[in-house]
């Protein structure tokens, strides 16, 4: 499923980093790899920004952004 | 003995800068604070190290400048050891950056901080294992209470026999192997140098001059290699990473324990409240009430004091210099036009300052400020710029010259461009008071709720201020500043909770000495400047009434007049000394009298001319006109050009002018 389509407590294990370059690296940077688990967390104003727990730390990324992203969910 | 400091952001490697050299890198928690290499010096048992704080960096395949001043460091390979600072809640991120450090180099230690945040959330981490693994020291400290610190700077000394040794999987060691005998390096890995050539990271190839044909030709085989396996070009870094990722993930697993299983939910339920769609925004402002609120309330008292104190001693000052025949002309300079300014200057300038600033410091230090990036994102989105011009807009409120330096955390040259030219749309500390005194002198009635009332209008005001930061920024996005926005990741750090009485009793320290050198600097100098324009006179007018008389016509266009159009030229070193250039313009005499209350300045204004909307346009205009010359210098010196310059002087002139001039007319049209 599209790592968009989580609703906010989901959890999910990425299968699948679509996106542009500048966005892949700053995406590399946080964590956002293959195989990586993630919780959404938060949903800013007008569904722009989503926050993820990722590896520790809750990261701030726009929906815009990860609209490429794959993610399978977990129980 | 050289060290450097590196880590991901915001993880305390400035914490730990301050507590090793004793320098006073500003702090505070979220990602970006650190912008620039900072080098300070420790002595410790008969050794002197240099230490550098480096900016911080998330991974060694840096995307922006500063974080490739960090990785040129480490790949440069001159330094006797490199301390890599982790934060101990969230070690799995940190690992990547670790990992890619080891690689490059031995000569490491770990420092793992924020131990006591960790202890809060039952994390806890098994050191000796992680240093077997790793095959470097690594030290648990919790810097903020200085502990761990000199077992720190004792691991400095030791030296790291084994290396660790990353294997990749065989199409990339394949690939390696083919480069690896054309590199030679004597400080470093040359496994590292090649990755990074493979990879294709082009800023690399050029700041360290890798040209050489013969090598360059083995590197593009490499990547052939890569791509017959289905690897392409601008993936290689993605492959590494997610190679390193992998392996960060197994290491955490064998040495992190979580023995409480949602450490996470108080500060998740405080997060749903700040960046609510709703909830955000009130806490926003309400805030932003409440710090302005104490401030005005607290200002009072000391103000008076201040006031009282200065003026009681003017007539020892004057003794003094009588005693040792001072020539008359001489003492009424002095005294009446440098002396006063500055006691003028530090009466009013210091108090809100010294309470502003630690409010501000504290709210840093919690972690609040990536919250308003994430809140106001959209609105940034939608001017073709990002959210962290929100936090260089916050560092503004403070001095507009460090919100320039900050635009650095930007990555987008354009984005930061513009984070730069409306950086001054917001309130330094100089202005505030300004801004203070007009609404309590004009707007207010007086009664007992007044400085909650100056608290709600000024954050009306400063919203103002906000508000056309957004419009100016779309106007430059669609003329100027044309692109798209760029992508942007924010990290929203964990809540900490701030060391109250040592922010407030450093940040009090840290203001007043500002505050006092900046008058002696500044308002002493203005102060002799308004006495000689006074008192040299051409024709029985004096130089200043000539000045004012010529800016009247333009003044009164735009709800001003001349005495107040003087006030803000002559105020572009600093905005504080406006209001004493004004009062001396309007007297006429070259100096200050005794104004211990607003109301005698009240009736001095109103007795030249001053009406509702003279009040108005004086905040609109205070609010929005050329930034002082720090900060034209500052953005001189960040973009490396005089046009950038001058614009950032234009634009928020004419915004200031344009704006003013429509509300006189629609006052006179009302009225």
């Amino acid at each position: 499923m599209k790592l968009n389509d989580l609703k906010i407590d989901d959890k999910a294990v990425i299968t699948k980093v679509n996106a542009d370059k500048n966005i892949k690296r700053r995406l590399l940077d946080m964590g956002v790899v293959k195989g990586t688990t993630i919780q959404k967390v938060l949903v800013s104003s007008g569904d722009n920004m989503v926050g993820y727990f990722i590896k520790g730390a809750v990261v701030a990324i726009r929906k815009d952004d990860t609209k490429d992203i794959e993610a399978e969910m977990i129980k | 003995m050289k060290i450097g400091l590196i880590g991901n952001p915001n993880v305390g490697k400035s914490t730990i800068f301050n507590a090793l050299t004793g320098m006073h890198q500003h702090t505070g928690n979220w990602p970006g604070k650190t912008v620039a290499k900072a080098t300070g010096y420790l002595n410790y048992q008969g050794i002197k190290y240099e230490i550098e704080d480096l900016p911080g960096t998330y991974s060694l395949m840096a995307h922006s400048k500063e974080e490739e001043v960090t990785r040129d460091f480490v790949y440069q390979g001159n330094y006797d050891k490199l301390i890599i600072v982790c934060d101990a809640t969230c070690l799995e991120r940190n690992l990547n950056l670790v990992m890619q450090v080891i690689e490059v180099t031995n000569k490491v230690i770990i420092c793992v901080n924020l131990l006591d945040e960790a202890k809060k959330k039952g994390i806890e981490i098994d050191f000796p294992k992680l240093k077997s693994i790793l095959k470097v020291p690594v030290i648990p400290v919790t810097a903020r209470n200085k502990q761990g610190l000199n077992e720190l700077i004792e691991a400095l000394n030791t030296t790291s026999q084994e290396t660790y040794n990353f294997k990749y999987d065989d199409f990339l060691e394949n690939a390696v192997a083919m480069v690896l005998p054309l590199i030679k390096n004597n400080q470093i890995n040359t496994k590292a140098i090649t990755l990074k050539l493979i990879s294709n990271d082009k800023t690399f190839i050029n700041n360290f001059n890798y040209k050489d044909e013969q090598l360059l030709n083995k590197v593009h085989d490499a990547q052939k290699h890569l791509y017959e396996k289905g690897i392409y070009l601008e993936d290689i870094d993605t492959y590494i990473t997610e190679q390193i990722m992998d392996k960060c993930m197994k290491i955490t697993n064998q040495t992190v324990t979580y023995t409480k299983t949602n450490y996470t939910k108080r500060d998740k339920m405080i997060d749903k409240f700040l960046t609510g769609k709703i909830t955000g925004f009130i806490s926003m402002i309400c805030l932003l009430m409440i710090i302005f609120w104490i401030t005005i309330k607290g200002a009072n008292y000391p103000s008076d004091f201040l006031y009282n104190l200065f003026f009681s001693f003017e007539d020892n000052i004057i003794s003094f210099l009588n005693f040792i025949h001072t020539p008359d002309i001489i003492i009424n300079c002095l005294v009446f036009g440098v002396y006063r300014v500055l006691a003028w200057v530090v009466s009013v300038m210091l108090p809100p300052m010294a309470i502003f600033f630690p409010l501000f410091t504290l709210l840093e230090d919690l972690g609040y400020l990536p919250r308003i990036a994430f809140n106001l994102d959209k609105a940034f989105k939608k001017c073709a710029s990002c959210g962290k011009q929100a936090l260089t807009m916050a560092m503004g409120f403070g001095c507009n010259a460090v919100g320039v330096i900050g635009a650095r955390i930007i990555d987008s040259p354009r984005e930061r461009l513009m984070a730069m030219l409306t950086n001054c749309f917001v309130p330094c500390n100089g202005r505030f008071p300004i801004l203070i005194s007009i609404i309590t002198m004009f707007i207010i009635i007086g009664g007992s709720n007044s400085s909650f009332i100056s608290a709600v209008l000024l954050t009306i005001v400063i919203l103002f201020g906000i508000i056309m930061t957004f419009v100016i920024s779309k106007i430059l996005s669609k003329t100027l500043l044309k692109g798209l926005p760029s992508a942007f990741t924010l990290e929203l750090p964990a809540y900490r909770k701030p060391q109250i009485t040592k922010v407030i009793i450093r940040s009090i320290f840290d203001k007043t000495i500002f505050v006092l050198k900046r008058a002696i600097l500044i308002s002493a100098p203005a102060g002799l400047v308004i006495w000689l324009l006074t008192n040299i006179n051409i024709n029985d007018i004096s130089l200043l009434k000539r000045c004012t008389d010529f800016l009247d016509p333009l003044g009164h266009l735009i709800g001003l007049d001349g005495v107040i159009l003087m006030a803000f030229i002559l105020g572009f070193p600093a905005n504080e000394i406006v209001i004493p250039i004004m009062i001396m313009g309007y007297m006429s005499l070259g100096y200050i009298t005794d104004f211990s209350d607003l109301s005698a300045l009240k009736n001095l204004l109103v007795d030249n001319g001053w009406t509702l909307l003279t009040a108005i346009c004086m905040l609109v205009f205070t609010l929005i006109h050329w930034p002082c010359l720090t900060t034209v210098f500052t953005i001189k010196k960040e973009t490396g050009s005089t046009k950038w310059a001058l614009l950032s002087i234009i634009i928020p002139a004419l915004t200031g002018m344009i704006l003013c001039f429509i509300i006189t007319q629609i006052y006179y049209l009302i009225v």
